[in-house]
């Protein structure tokens, strides 16, 4: 188990810039500067709100925890595993049921089987195990990813960082206290959990500080 | 990577079989594919020429040729036509967040399509013996690995297909290019000694000419490797070549996918 306060995540000096290399120069594509010299760090037994407007890059801070893009420069370091929960649920078949969609997800992650059904009891699934994900409603979906997170997390003895993006879509109001109680458990175990938001200020999910990223310039927020 | 392989393989098996009318529409294909072969066979039953002849008759000659095209298809296109698939539903970047390396993905992909493929090659072989295919029966290890070498050299090209996509989206042009010339030039439906002295030379050049060479000199003629040593090292060579070639693409198109964040695109 990891000891709160531990660090987990410490990314410094770090810049995304799209259409920086000699090919875009060559292929004249234009310049996107999305943030620049950001730096943050995450600690065991913190959940921490991301917030900024539309566009501002906060899915690509995200991307860039989760290892999905890398920085132009500056160093993005993990010190234990990155779980994408919310906000990443497309790796879903049409023609699998829930159920099988879960398995899969679990025998795709070398994990056993014997955890599928407690998952999705847990996220209040069970009945609806049979329906296939072409049929499930969008709230039935969000509960799904948050079942992969459950035992994604449990992987890895909830020494992990999981990062949300925007987990109030889709979720009903008894779906984001699930969330919440998931967030606590996390942070009690040592773990975090890092959340681009734009409602921190209904912190459901306890947020212990946030950050503003605006303009590409990232900052401490108020709460 | 072996719970990733079945999980990807039984997943498969259940998207396959809710589209029954494709599994069976697929089935008759391939049957149909070697009852022409039977027919054009048997128009020139009794009349082989020399290179012909020597695999027995030219329904085995044609009946090897259709299988090593159908693997070879299933091994230029798996992989390419998985990670097209990902990036078209979007999915690929969410798997990148799960799966350690995007290599072990293609590698995965690549894989389950290719053993997928396996029911349509047995089926052409069960029809083939049906209607009169007949193969050498002895020398199991040394048919087992011709096979595993065909494999080694073909496979390189499938995994670099799928890297190559990964960051530049598409690679099936090169792919069937590849394909189109082996079915013109490696001898699938006429021994390659029948083409002009310049095309051959082309010929020789594509993994395809010289597995076919391999497959049907050791299953049809019973040959051993000496009698094949230079189709057995040029697929070495081959091989040789094509694994660092392949592992280095991925890597390289790896990283170009994540610097310049287009694993979510299209």
């Amino acid at each position: 188990m990891a000891r709160k306060n531990e660090l987990l995540l410490q990314a410094r000096e770090i810049s995304l810039l799209f259409g920086a290399t000699w090919l875009d120069r060559l292929l004249r594509r234009p310049l996107k500067r999305v943030f620049q010299g950001v730096n943050f760090e995450l600690l065991g037994g913190e959940s921490v709100a991301l917030t900024g407007g539309n566009g501002s890059g906060k899915s690509s801070i995200l991307r860039l925890c989760a290892g999905l893009y890398l920085p132009t420069a500056g160093q993005i370091t993990p010190f234990c595993p990155v779980i994408w929960g919310i906000g990443n649920d497309r790796c879903f078949y049409e023609r699998l049921t829930l159920e099988e969609n879960l398995a899969f997800f679990m025998r795709f992650s070398g994990l056993s089987l014997k955890n599928v059904q407690p998952a999705l009891e847990r996220v209040g699934l069970l009945d609806a195990r049979a329906v296939p994900w072409r049929e499930a409603s969008t709230g039935m979906r969000a509960r799904l990813v948050m079942a992969r997170s459950f035992v994604a997390m449990e992987q890895h003895r909830n020494r992990a960082v999981l990062l949300l993006d925007e987990p109030e879509r889709g979720l009903d109001a008894a779906g984001m206290q699930l969330l919440g109680e998931l967030g606590d458990r996390i942070c009690a175990m040592g773990g975090a959990v890092f959340t681009a938001t734009h409602l921190a200020a209904l912190n459901t999910l306890h947020f212990t500080r946030g950050y503003r990223l605006q303009e590409g310039a990232l900052t401490e927020a108020e709460l | 990577m072996g719970a990733m392989l079945l999980a990807m393989l039984r997943r498969d098996w259940i998207t396959q079989w809710s589209y029954r009318g494709a599994f069976f529409g697929r089935t008759i294909a391939c049957a149909s594919s070697v009852f022409s072969s039977w027919f054009l066979a048997n128009c020139f039953s009794g009349y082989e020429p020399e290179p012909i002849a020597t695999y027995g008759n030219y329904f085995n000659f044609l009946i090897f040729g259709l299988l090593l095209m159908q693997w070879t298809q299933s091994i230029l296109f798996g992989a390419t036509g998985r990670i097209r698939a990902l990036q078209v539903e979007g999915s690929l970047e969410s798997w990148a967040a799960y799966c350690p390396s995007l290599g072990r993905l293609i590698w995965a992909e690549a894989l389950s399509v290719q053993l997928a493929s396996i029911w349509p090659m047995m089926l052409t072989l069960g029809l083939g013996f049906a209607l009169g295919l007949s193969i050498d029966s002895s020398g199991v290890a040394l048919k087992l690995g011709s096979v595993l070498l065909c494999w080694a050299a073909l496979c390189p090209l499938g995994i670099w297909g799928g890297a190559f996509t990964l960051a530049f989206k598409r690679s099936d042009p090169l792919g069937r290019a590849v394909l189109g010339l082996s079915w013109l030039l490696s001898g699938v439906f006429y021994p390659v000694e029948v083409l002009p002295k310049w095309l051959t030379l082309l010929a020789y050049f594509l993994p395809t000419t010289h597995a076919l060479d391999l497959l049907r000199g050791v299953f049809l003629r019973g040959d051993d490797w000496a009698a094949l040593s230079g189709s057995v090292w040029a697929l070495v060579l081959l091989s040789a070549i094509g694994w660092p070639l392949a592992l280095g693409t991925v890597r390289i198109c790896d990283r170009i996918a994540r610097r310049y964040g287009t694993l979510g695109q299209y």
